[in-house]
């Protein structure tokens, strides 16, 4: 089984043509985003991994061009500039969305996506729908290229690629609320090239699978933590009106233990909150 | 069109009076050939035949140092001086003939053309953004 097409590329389609483009792009000091969508298990990150080896020219170095989730792109962005990388994967970008448009993480990704142009840096953006990204992001122009990759089977798979152009158009039709499958979008605007993306080799995905199981453990974590309740240092320092200095040299005194502690950070039951405002009562008193 | 007595004229730079002057004498030739079909259908005496002939001689003036500096292969001084006869000829229907050679040239170069032609190679993206001003 062979893990190529005939142009000797893990894709067919013209792909590798629109990928020179943007790398020209990329070096004339123009930012460019790739978004590969896609419902899940139909390959955004093989593709994906695919794209970057293609414009990087070489392997993936998975610790500092693979980032899963926001918190880990900052810091594998910053990686990938110390480095002189200049490509790097979003993956599981479903934290980026339109229905949080307001808050500090799609500020936060907005402004990454206003500068990061100065490193000459392609950003490979996966993630679940490109419907649900942020309006902002398709205004400002930075995503030059959506591959929608659908219909794949045990070897291939295949992808739609729409350029800025045609994805505002895309946008605007997910938009429509008469419009239950926002999918099927993809079959009313022409694409501007289309093709298909192979498997990697058996190892190779084996890998991958490995390390995007462990990236998805990681978030399975933080849903927990979320739907729990559990407060970090922060949090409590908020809700108690306090510095956090405060609160730690508290729970260091009152020996208080976390509950989880998960990236090397704690988190308490909510219950903490009620033995604190006892000590904060009593140094009122 | 083209006043030589307003200094906006002056300044501007002589090829593009040159073009203006073209397209305006192009114009009044079309104008003129309005007014003898007009004349022509109505059976009246076409007056406006004259002036319609002398308008295509001037024009044939106005552009033949071009016609001369681009039509330079074998064909096309054949065809440059078909059309010196044709004009030097006192009937319309060979100056009318001088004419349309002479607008196809100007098409040529872009004096006469109009709407949208160019070819973007969809398939690329980034060519098609940028086309699109994006």
């Amino acid at each position: 089984m062979t893990y190529t097409y005939s142009n000797g590329l893990p894709f067919n389609g013209g792909l590798d043509t629109n990928l020179k483009a943007q790398k020209d792009r990329v070096k004339k000091g123009k930012c460019s985003l790739i978004i590969i969508d896609g419902i899940p298990g139909e390959g955004k990150t093989t593709l994906s991994v695919e794209v970057l080896e293609e414009l990087k020219g070489s392997s993936i170095d998975y610790e500092k061009q693979y980032a899963m989730g926001f918190n880990d792109f900052v810091k594998k962005l910053k990686k990938c500039i110390k480095a002189g990388l200049h490509e790097i994967i979003y993956d599981e970008a479903g934290d980026y969305n339109k229905r949080g448009w307001a808050s500090t993480l799609n500020r936060n990704l907005n402004r990454i996506f206003e500068i990061y142009r100065q490193f000459e840096i392609i950003i490979i953006m996966a993630g679940p729908s490109f419907h649900k990204y942020d309006n902002d992001l398709i205004l400002t122009g930075v995503p030059r290229l959506l591959l929608h990759v659908y219909g794949r089977t045990e070897s291939y798979g295949k992808y739609k690629a729409y350029g800025l152009w045609r994805m505002t158009y895309v946008k605007m039709k997910m938009s429509n609320q008469k419009v239950p499958c926002k999918h099927e979008v993809y079959n009313w605007v022409t694409p501007n090239f289309y093709g298909y993306f192979k498997d990697l080799p058996p190892d190779r995905a084996k890998k991958l699978q490995e390390i995007s199981a462990l990236g998805k453990s990681s978030i399975f974590e933080e849903i927990e933590i979320s739907n729990e309740g559990y407060l970090d240092f922060r949090q409590l320092s908020n809700t108690l009106d306090r510095s956090v200095d405060w609160v730690k040299r508290k729970v260091s005194e009152l020996g208080l233990k976390p509950v989880k502690v998960f990236k090397r950070k704690k988190y308490f039951d909510k219950g903490i909150i009620g033995v604190l405002r006892e000590a904060v009562g009593g140094m009122q008193a | 069109m083209v006043d030589f007595n307003n200094d906006v004229t002056v300044t501007l730079d002589k090829k593009d009076v040159n073009v203006m002057t073209i397209i305006e004498c192009h114009y009044f030739a079309i104008q003129n050939y309005e007014l003898y079909l007009g004349q022509s259908y109505n059976n009246m005496t076409p007056v406006a035949k004259a002036s319609l002939m002398s308008r295509i001689d001037t024009l044939y003036y106005i552009i033949r140092p071009s016609l001369k500096h681009f039509w330079k292969k074998e064909k096309e001084k054949e065809k440059l001086k078909a059309i010196k006869v044709q004009i030097l000829s006192k009937e319309l229907d060979s100056k009318l003939k001088a004419f349309e050679n002479m607008q196809d040239f100007l098409f040529e170069k872009g004096i006469l053309k109009f709407g949208k032609t160019k070819k973007v190679n969809t398939a690329i993206s980034d060519e098609e953004d940028s086309a699109k001003g994006l």
